[in-house]
């Protein structure tokens, strides 16, 4: 039904309505790209700190230290006693000897005087295990069950910091979300205020179209196809900017000296953003010149 | 053929438009509708465009009831007929060979079926000359007349005139009627409202006098006549 010289003719219709709008085209593809910028500044801080918690959650671990003075058995079934407890991945037995020949024959070697009068028998250290655990959110209820386990002297762990990250992930997520959706609400008051004054201006036309028997589809498509060029290009524009922008401040980030997170990369990142970028693009075209056809063209 | 079956239309305000009206129209008829302001002829072709729906009653096309098509439907009922008005309506920004090239591009023919159509048209209406001139730059006739070229650029077989003259000098109303009439005569029914006196009475056509929403007079070969209310 819809044939090639349709296709041509509604392109070249929304074409020429962009043109014909110069300004007001111009202001809202303006105002759509400031959009998706912000929405792509959001997007890139969103899926960085994911990519950081997905880090912290891998390297999540306590530190269980063992009373001193306990046989080289108790240590080894203390440390199956870890194994039964649930959401433990992992562990790694830290022995006092050992610890104390890393501190004098590697970290304070020739600097003796620096760690006091310890002799191997007057060994300030413990014994420790080191245990990573699978699910981060459940590190609470972790500890308080490894506490119960016999000779254990106490626990370290970086609950507090955990919790931060954890905290700011989801603040991050959620002010992303909302963001995401009042800018979507604007970009297509924008497009939809746009494709209204085109049909306005083109009422005359519009009216002439209907009674010379054009199709519903074929007076609307030329409006969407105008919304749609509307979103695509401000989504290009955005993505240009968000992708030379990402690009630089990881360079300077990098050479910075202080890149103690691991960023993520840019070609893992640019894909998604892309299609994020030309889907939002289409939609808020698509939805935006509907809105306001609905209102205003009345086929 | 196109036939109203006592076709009532009362507008939302509550006025009375149309009232029980039977008329019957052949394939190949010219019919001038005549009647003073407000007598209810427009809203005789708005209802056989769709542009309105009846309140009640039946409105046959070629023995399809149009007033039960679906909205989908419409603008397909709407290419079996050409439609001019009054005021001419063309598109200001764009040529007369434009203008008529719109209707074709409108019902999706082919660069090629256009190349070949638009000409025949113009030359129909004698403004093969004039195709690359914008509306301003005619005057009213010609303006008209580049109206008809594009009502009739899609080969209807109904032309619906609203009054077409109604803007027009009468020497140039006669030039339009003669237009008008060459189309008759291929075969293309014409239903046009009026109430220009002496286009009707020159013309001998039939006449169908509508007053106050109801057909008053019906006469082949008739003359205006029409009383002032
Ligand atoms: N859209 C409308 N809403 C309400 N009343 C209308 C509308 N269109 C026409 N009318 C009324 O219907 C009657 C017939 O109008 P119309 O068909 O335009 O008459 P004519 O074309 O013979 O001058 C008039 O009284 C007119 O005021
Ligand atoms: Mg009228």
């Amino acid at each position: 039904m819809f044939n090639l010289s349709k296709v041509r003719y509604s392109v070249s219709q929304a074409k020429k309505n962009l043109i014909r709008n110069g300004l007001m085209s111009i202001a809202s593809l303006f105002t759509i790209t400031c959009c998706l910028l912000i929405l792509g500044l959001f997007t890139v801080i969103s899926i960085n700190v994911n990519s950081y918690t997905e880090q912290m959650k891998d390297q999540c671990e306590v530190q269980l230290y063992m009373t001193n003075g306990i046989t080289d058995e108790r240590i080894t079934q203390i440390g199956e006693e870890i194994v039964a407890v649930s959401n433990v991945k992992a562990f790694e037995l830290y022995t006092r000897e050992e610890l104390y020949n890393y501190a004098m024959n590697d970290v304070f070697k020739g600097r003796e005087e620096l760690i006091g009068e310890y002799t191997e028998e007057d060994n300030p250290f413990s014994d420790s295990y080191k245990i990573t655990l699978a699910d981060i959110s459940l590190t609470e209820q972790t500890v308080s069950e490894l506490s119960k386990i016999a000779d254990v002297d106490h626990i370290e762990n970086k609950q507090d910091m955990t919790n931060i990250v954890l905290t700011v992930s989801n603040v991050v997520k959620k002010v992303s979300i909302v963001i995401m959706i009042i800018l979507l609400l604007v970009s297509m008051v924008i497009i939809s205020n746009t494709v209204r004054l085109t049909v306005f201006n083109r009422r005359k036309e519009i009216n002439i179209m209907k009674y010379i028997g054009a199709t519903d589809a074929f007076i609307r498509i030329p409006f969407v196809i105008e919304g749609v060029m509307i979103g695509i290009i401000g989504a290009l524009l955005s993505f240009g900017m968000i992708s030379w922008g990402y690009i630089a401040l990881s360079k300077m980030y990098l050479n910075s000296g202080f890149d103690v997170v691991e960023l993520v990369s840019y070609t893992q990142l640019a894909p998604f953003i892309g299609i994020l970028f030309v889907l939002f693009g289409c939609l808020i075209g698509v939805i935006g010149s509907a809105i306001s056809m609905n209102k205003y063209l009345k086929v | 053929m196109i036939e109203f079956k006592d076709v009532t239309k009362e507008y939302d305000n509550g006025t009375l438009a149309l009232d029980e009206v039977n008329l019957k129209i052949e394939n190949g008829e010219f019919v001038f509708l005549v009647g003073s302001s407000g007598a209810g002829k427009t809203t005789v072709t708005k209802i056989l465009m769709r542009e309105e729906n009846v309140t009640s009653g039946q409105v046959y096309l070629y023995g399809e009831d149009i007033t039960k098509i679906s909205q989908k439907e419409i603008p397909y009922l709407r290419r079996k007929m050409g439609v001019v008005f009054q005021d001419f309506r063309l598109l200001e920004d764009r040529t007369v060979y434009e203008n008529v090239e719109f209707a074709m591009r409108i019902v999706g023919a082919s660069r090629r079926e256009i190349r070949r159509r638009v000409p025949v048209v113009l030359n129909m209406v004698g403004l093969n000359y004039k195709a690359k001139m914008l509306p301003k730059e005619l005057s009213g006739g010609e303006q008209q007349r580049v109206a008809l070229a594009r009502a009739l650029v899609n080969n209807p077989s109904i032309l619906i005139a609203d009054e077409p003259t109604g803007n027009l000098n009468p020497k140039t109303a006669m030039e339009i009627m003669e237009i008008l009439d060459n189309i008759n005569q291929m075969g293309t029914t014409i239903i046009m409202a009026t109430h220009a006196k002496e286009i009707v009475d020159v013309m001998k056509k039939r006449v169908v006098e509508i007053r106050d929403g109801k057909v008053v007079r019906d006469e082949v070969g008739g003359e205006y006549n029409v009383q002032p209310v």
